[in-house]
């Protein structure tokens, strides 16, 4: 069952390191259980790091689309997991200023494979750099990961918020990684959610959260997807809830720029 | 030092030897020979005086030759042997000013300025049409900075137009060590600078303005009050056409309410971008995202 228009969500955090990769990995492999042909796309531009959590040596990354004359299919690989990866580069510095010129093209190559999929992923970089907003833009879904530490917070809020100012973005999709327990992820979003009220008058969606676990730097260090190798672990139950959640949450406003704009 | 990237050298006049600037053309040495004894044999006769700046060189290039009383089928016999043009005194008078004429409007089409060595309004005005159609075709920022002195005037007027030089020069340098090696700054005219930032946001515009007002209040001060600028900035949109005129009005705009605002300033038009950069969350919202207290939560 294929439908024309995939349904796209970028993944971003504002703070890196808050589990955005290992987050958007374990959602891929999720929906390919439920039977979705997942691509998932790592726009972590000049600091990929999706193919090592795979562990996979992609034989070419989107730095060859950009500056060589690879197509994109030709780059895309298959994983494990079951989903399709177009990695990137690491430690490329160009990759991660590219210009505006070389964004649009970017996203006009990823328009033309589209169709070929159900889901498609975005794990964007961190920060809140030009072409990290570009590829959130690109996407009508934005997922936003965060964690306890104030400084992932302040940094998702400031990720929202930008989204919102300069694209008037209203609704994001909220997951809250490494939570003690049900109840912090609760008040952590409670805590986002209210400045977004108050503030940006928009309010947020909670996808769900992730526990801290010793499973998770485990599956991370023997580079395999968590769901796929222990799917009935309290990690990869949250994971599953936090997948049906979003397949589930339809944003209501499709604000500006989606690929359907070519 | 200012950095030389911003450096031109400006043209060397030529106005200060006018007994070496006969047309020269080359010659062989075996025609200097001919030359020099010809010369030899004329001094001796006390016809004539002669500079021959034919140099220790074995091929001379240039000759310069003064040679007032020589007469006018000397000078013609003179010719016959090289190609080297002899001129009376008068005559040399004439060709000095009208290479001084020829020099001043080469200097003119040149792109620099001749006191401080930077860029000229020529250039600038070309270099802005270049950066602004790179703007409209990549969606990169293009931001332009206007600079003026504060109470250049009074300087000028209390101390000369000398130290007003000096000062412009200084100031000039000390712009230019705050800038990066792709910012293009000119002379835009008078104590008027303009800094052509391509790639560069209104808010780091921003940032690099502030540090130039700084700088130039360090200054040691030559009066009473110490040295200052106002600074206008903007940013192209290219929604606002091709114009360069309306993007140097606007920053002309800003300029104008940065002296208006009472000088040593910084003003800007347009908007500035709700970027992250900008330190986007404010402390009101961070107190309450840090917050502790668990029942006010939601």
């Amino acid at each position: 069952m294929q439908s024309k228009e995939p349904v796209i969500t970028s993944i971003a955090s504002g703070k890196g390191g808050v589990g955005k990769t290992f987050i958007t990995a374990n959602l891929a492999a999720c929906l390919v259980r439920e039977g979705r042909k997942v691509l998932v796309v790592d726009c972590d531009l000049g600091l990929a790091n999706m193919d090592i959590l795979l562990g996979i040596t992609p034989m070419f990354t989107l730095q060859d689309v950009v500056f060589g004359d690879q197509t994109i299919q030709d780059v895309i690989t298959s994983t494990k997991a079951g989903f399709d990866l177009l990695p990137a580069s690491s430690g490329v510095k160009e990759m991660g200023q590219l210009l505006y010129e070389k964004i649009q093209m970017i996203k006009s190559a990823l328009g033309s494979i589209f169709p070929n999929y159900d889901e498609v992923l975005l794990d964007t970089g961190a920060g809140i750099s030009e072409v990290v907003l570009q590829f959130n833009l690109f996407a009508p879904r934005n997922i936003i990961v965060l964690n306890r530490e104030p400084t992932s917070l302040t940094d998702a809020y400031a990720v929202i918020k930008v989204m919102h100012q300069r694209f008037d973005r209203t609704s994001f999709g909220i997951i809250v990684n490494s939570a003690r327990d049900e109840k912090e992820a609760d008040r952590l979003f409670g805590h986002v959610d209210t400045v977004c009220r108050d503030f940006l008058g928009i309010s947020l969606h909670y996808l769900g959260h992730i526990v801290s676990d010793e499973a998770i730097p485990r599956s991370i260090v023997n580079q395999k997807v968590l769901v796929q190798t222990h799917p009935n672990s309290r990690v990869g139950m949250n994971c599953f809830n936090i997948a049906r959640a979003a397949s589930n949450w339809k944003p209501q406003a499709m604000a500006t720029e989606g690929p359907s704009a070519k | 030092m200012p950095s030389p990237k911003h450096k031109v050298d400006p043209a060397v006049p030529l106005r200060n030897q006018p007994t070496e600037i006969i047309q020269g053309a080359s010659i062989s040495t075996r025609k200097v020979q001919t030359l020099a004894n010809i010369l030899r044999l004329l001094e001796k006769e006390k016809a004539i005086s002669v500079w021959l700046d034919s140099g220790k060189d074995r091929n001379p290039e240039l000759f310069a030759i003064l040679a007032d009383e020589l007469s006018d089928s000397e000078r013609k016999a003179l010719t016959q042997v090289t190609d080297v043009v002899v001129h009376t005194r008068e005559n040399l008078a004439k060709r000095v000013a009208e290479l001084e004429k020829e020099n001043k409007h080469l200097r003119s089409l040149s792109l620099t300025d001749g006191l401080t060595g930077l860029y000229n309004y020529r250039f600038f005005a070309k270099q802005l049409e270049v950066e602004m159609a790179r703007t409209r075709r990549t969606g990169q920022p293009c931001s332009l900075m206007m600079t003026d002195l504060d109470d250049f005037k009074l300087l000028n007027d209390t101390l000369g137009h000398d130290e007003g030089n000096k000062y412009l020069v200084k100031v000039s340098e000390v712009i230019g060590e705050k800038l990066r090696p792709t910012d293009i700054l000119c002379r835009y005219g008078g104590d008027e600078f303009a800094v052509i930032m391509p790639a560069t946001t209104l808010f780091d515009a921003l940032r690099i303005a502030q540090r130039l007002r700084e700088s130039v209040v360090m200054i040691p001060p030559k009066l009473d009050n110490p040295f200052s600028v106002s600074i206008g900035l903007a940013e192209y949109d290219p929604s606002c056409g091709q114009e360069m005129s309306v993007f140097v009005n606007m920053t002309d705009t800003a300029l104008y309410r940065a002296k208006k605002g009472g000088k040593n300033r910084v003003c800007y038009e347009g908007k500035l971008p709700e970027i992250g950069k900008v330190a986007p969350v404010t402390q009101d919202e961070r107190a309450i995202l840090l917050r502790r207290d668990d029942k006010k939560g939601r």
